[in-house]
């Protein structure tokens, strides 16, 4: 039994979890009736207070919507087989426990990012054909890289720090939800891991003071701060795993 | 086949399994007994990783489990209290789990599924399932691939006459093919139908291993009769040994013997007050 047929059937299940994907659906439509919302802004009446009201409290609501669906769909991948007591009979059938936890790892960061993109795609490209619009495509572009420039960031070292600071998170949600055995109380475990990674890194952020980092600089410490991270929750998870009773 | 050798396995202070030497050989069926919390499913579980923290070694098919865990693609498990997906269809477990095997074969499900009576429910989600039902589809699932060892605990408990009868038949056949059986059941009479030898546990460990192909028809009488000190006397004198059980006389003698004793009992009156045959496997499994 490969890892690859591991991840397979990860993502069969992805496919066929019907609920979340329709969830994943309506959120994304709820979006998409906001980008078009904002991209109207200039045609609003803003005396108009109660129309005023109903954009910026569907605005506030969708966001919370969003990022609880986003932490929440990680969790229910990882708990489920432990809620289904499925886990058991998955590992008897010759499922090999490091193998089940890196498939599980890959399929989670595969499905979040299919499930971003349900949710965001239509509204984000919505938007950038607004934005992009008035100016000129090129234009738009050109003022992006231009605040790179200024700020003295790289944008190739942001875009790793915002993979890398994703992984980590991933990696701290399976950490807890491996030890608790996909419980409910996997969430609260995962917040005290957040706060004590937020503990260790403020201490350690004498270092970038020491060093006087910043721009990229900073970018490259946060990333190998995150790397850390990944190698202690993904150690922790694994442990976890390959010790547990069933 | 399997190989057991100086397996612990505790819960806290309270040892649960301690078994210091098992073997088990391909092609025949081994049905493990005891009572109660006696330890049969955690040597199961052991067996087939879903437990980890125990010391000593398990090999199948001379593997390490604990380090091989892929091994046990040629095992079949169906445990009491094992599930599956309960808000999909029994198709898409079936799917799922062969999948993960990499060894779906849609022709053999649809048969086994015709056999075991679920071919038209396959499609409704496990959740509407009743527990026998569920049962055969983790049943299914266990048989799909075709498995060289299959463990099965209490595997009739909740299935209805047909589908046990099936099943039986089903176990022989693959049993004469070389199936390796490993069976738990407070049901005697399924042993006896099923197994070639029996492994008792008592408290975690093994205490008894009976082979069925002696000990099968083995009974002894429990006889009361209206002078029971005269007939200890007429079995002492015919040096037959016996002994009380529940101020009842217990006898391990064969038909002809017994006549000898049963007509000396007529000739001088006695008569008998209740006499009940017990298989000695029974006992030894009580």
């Amino acid at each position: 039994m490969t890892g690859k047929l591991i991840f397979k059937m990860e993502m069969f299940k992805f496919k066929n979890d019907k609920k979340y994907l329709m969830t994943a659906g309506i959120i994304g439509v709820l979006n998409t009736i906001l980008a078009l919302m904002v991209i109207n802004m200039d045609v609003m009446n803003y005396y108009d207070y109660g129309m005023l009201g109903t954009v910026i409290g569907f605005y506030f609501m969708l966001m919370l919507g969003n990022i609880i669906f986003m932490f929440f769909y990680p969790f229910h991948v990882l708990s489920m087989d432990y809620k289904n007591n499925v886990i058991a009979t998955m590992i008897a059938s010759g499922v090999n426990r490091t193998k089940l936890f890196v498939s599980k790892i890959g399929a989670i960061i595969v499905n979040t990012i299919m499930i971003g993109l349900i949710t965001t795609f239509v509204p984000f490209v919505l938007l950038m054909l607004k934005a992009t619009y008035e100016a000129g495509f090129g234009i738009f572009f050109e003022e992006i890289l231009g605040f790179f420039q200024i700020v003295d960031i790289d944008f190739i070292s942001l875009m790793l720090m915002g993979l890398t600071s994703y992984l980590g998170m991933i990696m701290m949600m399976t950490a807890a939800s491996t030890i608790l055995k996909g419980g409910n109380l996997s969430f609260l475990l995962f917040i005290g891991f957040s706060m004590a990674t937020s503990i260790a890194t403020g201490i350690l952020s004498s270092i970038t003071t020491a060093f006087d980092l910043y721009g990229t600089g900073l970018i490259v410490y946060n990333i190998f701060i995150n790397l850390i991270i990944i190698a202690v929750f993904g150690y922790l998870g694994l442990s976890a795993i390959k010790k547990q009773n069933l | 086949m399997i190989e057991i050798n100086e397996l612990l396995m505790t819960y806290g202070t309270n040892e649960v399994l301690n078994i210091r030497s098992l073997s088990l050989d391909e092609g025949v069926s081994y049905g493990i007994v005891g009572h109660n919390g006696a330890g049969k499913t955690t040597l199961f579980k052991c067996i087939t990783n879903i437990i980890m923290t125990y010391r000593g070694s398990i090999k199948i098919m001379g593997e390490n489990v604990k380090e091989r865990n892929e091994i046990l693609t040629n095992v079949g498990l169906v445990l009491d209290g094992m599930s599956v997906y309960t808000n999909q269809t029994g198709w898409f477990n079936i799917q799922y789990f062969a999948g993960l095997r990499g060894d779906y074969n849609e022709e053999r499900v649809r048969q086994l599924a015709a056999d075991l009576d679920l071919y038209g429910v396959l499609d409704q989600k496990v959740k509407t399932y009743s527990y026998g039902m569920q049962k055969k589809l983790i049943l299914l699932i266990a048989l799909i691939h075709t498995p060289k060892i299959l463990i099965l605990d209490e595997p009739f408990r909740g299935l209805d006459i047909d589908t046990v009868r099936w099943f039986k038949d089903y176990l022989k056949q693959l049993t004469k093919e070389g199936l390796t059986l490993l069976i738990s059941s407070h049901v005697i009479n399924d042993l006896e139908e099923l197994c070639d030898e029996v492994y008792v546990v008592d408290r975690g460990r093994i205490s008894e291993h009976i082979d069925l192909k002696t000990e099968k028809a083995r009974q002894y009488r429990l006889i009361d009769t209206t002078n029971n000190t005269r007939l200890i006397e007429i079995l002492e004198e015919n040096i037959i040994p016996f002994e009380m059980k529940d101020e009842r006389i217990k006898l391990d003698i064969d038909s002809a013997k017994w006549g000898t004793v049963y007509q000396q009992l007529q000739n001088e009156g006695i008569e008998i007050n209740e006499m009940s045959r017990v298989k000695v496997l029974e006992e030894k499994l009580n």
